[in-house]
């Protein structure tokens, strides 16, 4: 029949079709539907950001609190989580993680190519990307017990040792100088398909992706050993690990082997080291304006500039690959500048480089905070999808469960809540980060007027920051181009 | 560390309760209609956002230029649209949030039920009647169709005959539906099957049928081969205009 189509009605507006931009989604996958911030609230958490910042400053002008340790509660002193940490739980939680791998790969690979009618695209950026993503940073490090593709290689190299008594892997020694990059290459291409090649929800490609991925992350462990892979080539273990930095629960090695849970305060796992290796700060930057850019591009103010460079252009995916590329890169040259303009107000201390490193991860809890506010009626609305997709998850008129006619309700979070939410979240966000900068320029610096007085540069940007942070979410939705 | 952490926290719930304060509101629930426009392929109407308040009743009227499906997202009203026939969308805006509403153009959904069931007629109304014309233009391939009809309004009817809109096949192939007695159609070179059915705006067929043979000469321009086969894809993997947005505010 579309032979036939070929009649006049259909050439105008497909001609629209392509010129004007397509409805789409920057961010992976899936509709949102939040309100702006109204500007009162907007202009009330920038004055509180403000505020907040001094009296974080006056409490240190008082005297620094003690730079090293926390306090921590062991929770595995109670039996639930005595439970959580036994060895068959975790392995429970492998075997469900690995099998919902499969059928991602499974479902993207022979299920329908509906997008909203697979289970693989609102599994892995709904449930997965976004939701892992709070877990891991309100909770504690699950990727690390959720991981199918660290489980599956687990699993194969139990079963090889088994059969033959040798691991699977070449334990290599994994090079120093290969740090965490090999991750930022992974991180960078995974945020590319999610934000710039406006494919990311069809399902073959995600499958396919996710083949790839598994694939790549078997190699690296086979070669250089699991353990050695997960922390500096697999880069959802690094991305997680940090959000989870922030998490109020930690694991700890007990006695006899023995898994321990502690609870600590909130951003703690920020000031556990010092400097970080130079790919780690890279990857930190990376990461943050990869959700700073899926923000951006909701706004009319891309809206417009997106039509400018498309015009110039032509290609979608390359004026959003320029937009991901000038986020990232804007982030590197600000943080450069104020490590820069740091070194300066102190009158010393470390160079450049190594101010950026200790301080790169103090910018964390900002990012977090503001994507915790920016997907939170995304992650409650779209994420009700999963209901009707377990029972029919490769759209073939299923109904497992008995929950395939599920229809979500929209209207589960209301906007003044979300708003009040968002607020709140980026504001405290704000307030940890500033804590944590001045903790840890408390410990890098000889004396605390020195400390304070590099902290009046990194001030400057997390304000920025938080500011924009509130910019955004304060825009009018305005979603363009695929 | 939780030492000073306790003026942070003090000042946060003050903030938090200047926010609550910060968020009015109030009133009483109203009817809203708001007109939406369709015009080649795009929205024509003034407004791409439209404001309504939680608990609102929100009547959309929605008119278009050609056949398509409007989708407003989250209160997921989806709607077939006839040419130049309003269609009425009436709800309660019980949810808050900015819900974008978009047209559907190409693979039509109706098009696979079309056929499947069969339209009733009003009580004591007469089996309505169809007639089909087709000629060609040989220069540039357009075929005209028209219908002539008896015992069948186009359009809205009052009930006491048989109404809705017909719809056109060439070679077993749904070519479109419309609501005027003429359509334009642009065929291949060749001799095509022309079919015309009567349907009521379910799309459910009355059992009547006319058919005409037209035939297209060679040397008929049918536009550029290439550029419609891609147009043709994109029919094929449903695509979706994006029109504007129902912002429901919390009242």
């Amino acid at each position: 029949m579309h032979r036939l189509f070929r009649s006049a009605r259909w050439a105008l507006p497909l001609l629209v079709l392509a010129l004007a931009p397509l409805p789409a989604q920057a961010h992976g996958f899936g509709q949102r539907y939040d309100l702006p911030v109204p500007l009162t609230l907007y202009l009330t958490g920038a004055a509180l950001a403000v505020a907040l910042s001094f009296v974080v400053i006056g409490l240190f002008v008082r005297g620094a609190p003690s730079a090293h340790g926390y306090p921590t509660v062991d929770l595995t002193r109670w039996l639930p989580f005595r439970l959580l940490a036994y060895p068959a739980s975790a392995f429970s939680v492998r075997v469900v993680s690995s099998a919902l791998l499969v059928l991602v790969v499974a479902a993207g690979l022979v299920g329908t190519t509906a997008a909203m009618g697979n289970i693989a695209p609102t599994l892995v950026w709904i449930i997965w990307w976004v939701g892992v993503a709070y877990v891991s940073a309100l909770v504690g490090d699950v990727w690390r017990v959720l991981n199918p593709f660290d489980a599956l290689f687990r699993g194969a190299e139990g079963l090889a040792r088994q059969l033959t008594g040798e691991g699977l892997s070449l334990e290599r020694p994994y090079p120093a100088r290969l740090g965490h990059w090999p991750a930022v290459a992974l991180f960078a291409l995974f945020a590319w398909f999610e934000l710039a090649s406006g494919r990311a929800a069809e399902p073959r490609l995600l499958a396919l992706g996710t083949l790839g991925y598994a694939l790549i992350t078997w190699a690296g462990m086979a070669v250089y050993g699991r353990e050695a892979w997960l922390r500096g080539g697999e880069a959802f273990a690094v991305a997680f690990g940090v959000l989870a930095r922030f998490a109020p629960i930690e694991a700890r090695a007990g006695d006899g082997g023995r898994t321990r849970l502690h609870l600590r305060p909130p951003g703690a796992g920020l000031l556990a080291e010092g400097p970080v290796h130079l790919s780690l700060a890279v990857f930190v930057l990376l990461m943050l304006s990869t959700v700073t850019y899926d923000g951006l591009t909701a706004t009319p103010l891309w809206a417009s500039l997106f039509t400018t460079l498309h015009d110039a252009l032509g290609s979608v995916s390359l004026v959003l690959t320029l937009g991901m590329a000038g986020t990232a890169g804007a982030f590197v040259a600000v943080t450069g500048l104020t490590a820069a303009l740091m070194r300066l107000s102190a009158r010393g201390g470390p160079g450049v480089g190594l101010t950026a490193r200790t301080f790169a991860l103090s910018l964390v809890p900002i990012a977090l905070a503001y994507h915790l506010a920016h997907y939170f009626t995304y992650l409650i609305t779209q994420g009700q999808f999963i209901i009707p997709l377990a029972s029919d998850p490769f759209g073939w008129d299923w109904n497992l469960l008995g929950s395939a006619n599920y229809k979500v309700n929209i209207g589960l979070v209301g906007a003044r809540f979300a708003w009040v939410l968002a607020i709140v979240a980026i504001v405290t966000g704000h307030v940890v980060a500033v804590f944590v900068a001045h903790v840890q320029a408390a410990r890098t610096y000889p004396t605390a007027l020195a400390a304070l007085r590099s902290q009046y540069p990194l001030l400057a940007l997390m304000v920025g920051y938080t500011v924009v942070s509130l910019w955004i979410i304060a825009q009018p939705i305005m979603e363009v181009v695929g | 560390m939780s030492n000073p952490s306790r003026p942070i926290a003090s000042v946060l719930l003050a903030s938090l309760a200047l926010l609550l304060a910060a968020c009015g509101g109030g009133g009483a629930p109203e009817h809203l209609t708001f007109e939406v426009t369709i015009a080649n392929g795009a929205l024509a109407s003034p407004h791409a956002t439209l404001t309504a308040h939680q608990g609102d009743t929100v009547t959309l009227v929605v008119n278009a230029d050609e056949a398509l499906t409007f989708h407003l997202h989250g209160y997921d009203e989806e709607h077939e649209v006839m040419p130049n026939m309003p269609t009425t969308i009436k709800f309660v805006a019980d949810a808050t949030g900015s819900f974008p509403f978009v047209m559907h153009i190409g693979a039509h959904s109706h098009d696979d039920g079309a056929g499947t069931c069969e339209a009733t007629l009003p009580a004591g109304a007469p089996a309505p009647q169809l007639h089909l014309s087709a000629v060609a233009d040989a220069q540039t391939g357009m075929v005209m169709a028209s219908v002539e009809v008896e015992h069948f309004v186009l359009g809205e009817g009052d009930g006491s005959i048989a109404s809705g809109h017909w719809h056109l096949m060439a070679d077993g192939a749904t070519v479109g539906m419309y609501m005027e007695p003429s359509a334009t159609v642009m065929l291949e070179p060749g001799v095509h099957e022309l079919v015309a059915t009567l349907s009521d705006d379910a799309h459910c067929e009355y059992p009547v049928s006319a058919s005409a043979s037209v035939i297209v000469g060679e040397g008929a321009a049918i536009g550029e081969g290439m550029a419609m086969d891609e147009q043709d894809h994109a029919v094929e993997t449903e695509s979706e205009v994006n029109l504007g947005r129902l912002d429901v505010l919390p009242r």
